[in-house]
């Protein structure tokens, strides 16, 4: 009985649950809390379910109020008119990452939080941001792929201008909103050129009918440019850095796997909507181009922060660029078959298990950084100093988040970049070689994180860190370093299915179109 | 007819980032949202149309418009509601905390 509702369930608890938390939070604070982690923690077991029924059963549709996706008219004429949510080894590989970092994200606010004012609305917007990220994964209509793009728009702007004391977090709320908006409202513009050409909003029917005319190339820039910009890739990444570095802690890191969901739209409109009919070769390099631009202008403009939540911000702009890469590659050599099978898919496998890697370790760099705020009161690194002393869990983690982003084993982000080394060095050497120097580049500016924050005598008076916090970084380092010591595992049961997901976007059609 | 609107359309989306990547004021951008979004929302009525359609109650042969843009459309036009006056009240604590809603100004604050 639950398990024929599993997608719509898993978006439809966190949205309910999100507006019943106000009238929760007049009864009590603390079942309040109980209550949004609880929650998230039932998606969490939902998401698992599915994930477990996906594996073993292929592609899950689910059709919203009806049995099928068609309707027949009186006529005799059979179209797919209703709402369908259309879960693939991809679609659940980013639900897995979303709520994981969700739950984590609660429960360290929980202590984070805990002086503030507002925090009704605060667990509201998180619970509505964490259910649009599961609806633009599962959906399989455009059209409700641009509404839940909204809906994690309005949630993470509202969560980004949170301290609105500070005139910094409104400016920074503004600057994401305006872009978020505006590549919404791209996606929306290029979703009405598609449906005027074809007819349908069924990313399957669409797909199955797209002829790749000059509109739809237009289409196909609007989208790639609106979900880049949503990702945080280079020429459209202006208000990374701010909004990473203005939203509280918890908030950055969920903010994060938030830019990671509209990267999965655009791997999404790149292989499934596109991935048919034309050579994806030019599309694949455009990729690669701004994967490589990302990697190294986010690690230049990294090393000469001094603000460390703005710093990792930057990184996290860096970290994108390898994600796109090595999906790009993938994309690059989508048509040649025997190219694919010997490194595309292989550089498919490392930018997707860097998607989840990449969510991990700087969820985790973004929650130490947030203990060392919220202990010191302090976000400049010139004025931070003997961190270590006082908070030792902290700076084991940090020790473990910057060695997991610089690509040292064994931690996850080696095992992820190793792939992608290896793969892309047999497509064109000169990227991987890029890659490799930004991963150094990474390293010497996490260096000097650790040093003039956690090292040195003591100058400063720090808070010790909470249980809650600690609970939540002990979480993420324990993934990561299981992560590492046992890729194979996870490459071979979660990642390869979603790399094969996105390759084979026949089935993805066939899903729909067969059974109609 | 239906080609008026979607050219319009088209043009009004065109002013809409103009307006938004040419000028430097908070209240000139979000100005030149609504005007995209609008241009969007033309825009896709407009491919609804039929020329000498009637409305879509499906009796026989006859002509009819497509209601599912204009569905979708009001979906649209709440969303961009929604998004309006989340910037406007961001402009709003701008406003208070710098006097000022030039983007030149600010940034040099």
């Amino acid at each position: 009985m639950i398990n024929e509702h599993l997608p719509a369930l898993i978006i439809g608890i966190p949205l309910l649950a999100a507006f019943a938390t106000p009238l929760i939070s007049k009864i009590n604070d603390k079942l309040r809390n109980i209550f949004v982690i609880g929650i998230l923690g039932a998606t969490l077991c939902l998401v698992i379910s599915l994930a477990f029924n996906v594996f073993n059963n292929g592609i899950f549709v689910y059709v919203m109020g009806a049995k099928s996706p068609g309707l027949t008219l009186p006529s005799g004429y059979k179209m797919p008119v209703r709402i369908i949510l259309e879960v693939d080894g991809m679609s659940i590989f980013m639900a897995i990452i979303t709520s994981i970092v969700s739950l984590l994200g609660a429960i360290y606010s929980w202590a984070f939080m805990h002086k503030e004012t507002g925090k009704d609305k605060y667990y509201t917007l998180l619970l509505i941001l964490a259910a649009g990220m599961f609806g633009m994964e599962f959906t399989g209509d455009m059209f409700n792929f641009f509404v839940f793009l909204e809906i994690t728009s309005i949630a993470a702007c509202g969560l980004v201008g949170f301290r609105i004391n500070r005139g910094e977090s409104s400016e920074a709320a503004f600057k994401t909103m305006v872009m978020y908006t505006l590549g919404a409202l791209f996606v929306l513009f290029a979703i009405g050129i598609l449906y005027g050409e074809y007819d349908a909003l069924n990313i399957a029917t669409l797909a199955s009918r797209i002829r790749y005319t000059m509109l739809d190339k237009i289409a196909l820039g609007l989208l790639v440019t609106g979900l880049a910009m949503k990702a945080g890739a280079v020429p459209m990444h202006m208000w990374v850095p701010d909004a990473y570095a203005e939203a509280p802690a918890p908030i950055t890191m969920i903010l994060v796997a938030n830019s990671q969901a509209s990267l999965y739209g655009l791997f999404r409109v790149c292989f499934t909507l596109y991935g048919l009919t034309i050579s994806t070769y030019t599309l694949g390099w455009i990729i690669i181009i701004l994967g490589v631009l990302s990697m190294f202008i986010g690690v230049t403009m990294a090393l000469i922060q001094k603000k460390i939540k703005r710093l990792m911000a930057y990184h996290a702009i860096s970290q994108t660029g390898y994600m796109l890469l090595g999906v790009g590659v993938g994309l690059a050599v989508l048509s040649d078959a025997n190219a694919l099978n010997t490194y595309g898919l292989k550089a498919m496998e490392g930018g997707i298990f860097h998607i989840m890697n990449h969510a991990m370790y700087k969820g985790l760099l973004f929650l130490t950084a947030g203990a060392v705020i919220y202990a010191t009161g302090k976000r400049n690194l010139n004025e931070l100093g003997g961190l270590a002393h006082k908070m030792k869990f902290t700076a084991i983690f940090f020790i473990i988040g910057a060695a997991a982003i610089a690509g040292l084993p064994p931690f996850n982000g080696f095992a992820s970049k190793l792939i992608i080394y290896e793969s892309v060095y047999k497509f064109n050497p000169m990227l991987s070689v890029i890659a490799m120097l930004v991963s150094i580049l990474t390293l010497a500016s996490f260096v000097k994180v650790f040093q003039s924050a956690f090292l040195g005598p003591e100058i400063i008076e720090v808070k010790k860190e909470p249980k809650s916090m600690i609970f939540a970084m002990l979480c993420l380092s324990v993934i990561i370093i299981a992560f590492g010591l046992f890729p194979d595992i996870v490459v071979d049961k979660i990642v390869a299915p979603a790399a094969n997901a996105l390759v084979n976007s026949m089935q993805y059609i066939a899903a729909i179109l067969g059974g109609a | 007819m239906i080609l008026n609107g979607i050219i319009t359309g088209i043009i009004l989306i065109l002013i809409g980032l103009y307006g938004m990547i040419a000028k430097r004021h908070i209240f000139k951008i979000i100005l030149g949202l609504i005007i995209i979004s609008t241009g969007i929302v033309l825009f896709f009525v407009s491919l609804g149309y039929v020329n000498n359609g009637i409305a879509p109650i499906i009796s026989g042969d006859n002509l009819y418009v497509d209601p599912l843009p204009h569905t979708l459309m009001l979906t649209t036009i709440v969303v961009e509601v929604c998004i309006t006056s989340l910037a406007l009240v961001l402009a709003l604590k701008i406003y208070e905390k710098y006097k000022t809603l030039d983007i030149k100004i600010l940034e040099d604050i």
